[in-house]
């Protein structure tokens, strides 16, 4: 029989830092100490000049939508009662690209709308950033 | 032709039926094709002293090609499987023809083949294909992606960026169907119209169920070697690769690809350009996958790609006859061997032996693999 075990993050090494602050509310990413690129998913060496050295920095959370896409079949059991959701790609204001979903009063904002991060606690040692779309015009 | 020495060439061919068909295990299916493959190019099976393989994914070998190997009775000097996706056997005709040159190998056999099908009627077999397949399992598969949807934030922001529409998209799967209702080796064989195509269920938006490649059973297989002596040869004139990560969330473009630099490594080992190929074998998964490799490939200008498959130019007697057995789209996609008959269909029409989607007096082809989404690519020009 096909358990509904979510698919979750594996909370660890060096991806730790990341989920430990999304629990906390708070999104955190490293910066490479040398070029002061951003970097995510977490890593060991910098992308851009390769260095390992790296700092652990809060960001603001911002961004806007890249690319979207309403979802409304899936194989993973645990999400079927979760469908239609919406799944993005979020360009942050820092400039990495990370992958949430949209949550919030519109599910389906269009391409370059303003989003900012909501976190969705799903298990005592997972929290999930989603995005909402900024209502503010601060942003 | 000034392109690579035309030493090396595709020497046999060979493949099995596809479609939902159950029984045979994918070992077997590797077998039936490599038996046809080395029949056609009149070497014997013990002859071959070369073997690359994708793996499966229904069998969990160790080392997949030191089983197939194995099960053949073979003992190669070289072997390896590769795990670039749909890249693997586009890459694996040019490692081949590396490894030819260096003296490592005569006769090279690339197989792939896979019951996907037989697997995935299994309880839980599509939900552990989504889990280890091409999502990120920390940073894309817990937020919900799943295949169809990690090719649906490509073909949205195709239509963001150009005004790609849906029916375009369509049109791809139609001209597919088309191709693969006169081929009795396809599995998808009933035509369809774009109003099908747009009429079937949603799976992620924009991608409709007929955007979608069926998961199919069936294997290909193909002997490189030396051209000198050969039979029938169908020479490896230039080829390319590149392989750009493994991740959508982390391409540096959706709608521009590693296809692009592979196709540029491939045309300028071959002495030719795009407008030199007679036919094209793409990596058609999904439909926004055709929209794409048209446009890194250098056969319509960026953002043209919709509007250049609605004209009709993917048909066998189009300006660009493309996947002429009916592709992934229709022949079928079966696990790690999706793709490999993309090479035995080209082998084929350039050696003038196809009557049902002929493509009179084709010469050259090309024919390109693509790993994951959009994360490795293989190129490989074939010439007669």
């Amino acid at each position: 029989m096909t358990d509904a075990i979510r698919p979750m993050p594996r909370v660890y090494g060096e991806a730790k830092p990341f989920w430990d602050s999304c629990r906390e509310q708070r999104l955190r990413l490293q910066r490479c100490a040398s070029c002061q690129t951003w970097r995510f998913p977490p890593g060991l060496v910098c992308r851009h000049c390769s260095s390992t050295e790296a700092e652990w920095i809060e960001v603001s959370g911002r961004g806007s939508i890249h690319s979207l896409t309403v979802v409304h079949r899936t194989p993973i059991t645990a999400f079927i009662e979760e469908l239609p959701y919406t799944l993005a790609l979020v360009d942050l204001d820092e400039g990495v690209r990370l992958m949430a979903r949209i949550s919030g009063a519109s599910v389906t904002p269009p391409i370059g709308t303003r989003v900012e991060v909501v976190f969705e606690h799903i298990h005592d040692d997972v929290t999930l950033p989603t995005f909402r779309e900024v209502i503010s015009n601060d942003g | 032709m000034s392109g690579w020495e035309a030493d090396v060439a595709v020497l046999g061919v060979g493949e099995t039926p596809f479609g939902p068909s159950d029984g045979e295990s994918s070992l077997q299916l590797h077998a039936r094709a490599a038996l046809l493959a080395a029949e056609d190019a009149g070497i014997p099976l013990r002859e071959i002293d070369g073997l690359l393989t994708a793996g499966s994914r229904t069998d969990g070998f160790l080392m997949h090609s030191a089983a197939v190997a194995e099960y053949l009775g073979l003992q190669p000097k070289i072997s390896a499987s590769l795990s670039l996706g749909g890249a693997n056997h586009c890459a694996s005709v040019l490692y081949a023809a590396a490894a030819i040159r260096a003296g490592l190998a005569s006769n090279v056999l690339v197989v792939a083949a896979d019951n996907l099908v037989s697997s995935a009627s299994t309880i839980g077999a599509a939900e552990r294909l989504t889990r280890t397949g091409a999502g990120d399992p920390d940073f894309e598969i817990p937020h919900g992606a799943t295949l169809p949807a990690l090719y649906a934030l490509a073909a949205q922001r195709h239509m963001y960026e150009y005004g790609t529409t849906s029916e375009q998209l369509a049109a791809v799967a139609v001209a597919m169907r088309r191709h693969a209702s006169t081929n009795p080796q396809a599995h998808m064989r009933d035509q369809i119209s774009v109003e099908d195509v747009l009429s079937s269920r949603m799976i992620s938006e924009p991608l409709h169920l007929l955007d979608c490649c069926p998961i199919s059973n069936g294997g290909g297989a193909l002997i490189v070697g030396r051209a000198d002596g050969a039979r029938s040869p169908v020479h490896v004139i230039g080829g390319g690769s590149a392989t750009v990560g493994e991740h959508v969330s982390q391409l540096p473009n959706l709608t521009s690809t590693g296809a692009r630099q592979s196709a540029v490594a491939a045309y300028a080992s071959a002495g030719i350009g795009a407008k030199e190929i007679d036919a094209a074998f793409l990596y058609d998964s999904f439909t926004i996958a055709v929209l794409v490799q048209l446009e890194d490939l250098g056969f319509c200008g960026v953002g043209e790609s919709g509007a250049f498959v609605e004209d009709g130019n993917l048909a066998s007697d189009g300006t660009l006859p493309t996947n002429t057995h009916g592709g992934l789209l229709s022949h079928g996609h079966p696990g790690r061997a999706g793709g490999i008959v993309h090479l035995v269909e080209a082998v084929r029409q350039l050696r003038g032996e196809i009557d049902r989607n002929p493509v009179d007096g084709a010469r050259v082809a090309l024919v390109h693999g693509m790993g994951g989404v959009f994360g490795t690519h293989a190129t490989v020009i074939l010439a007669r």
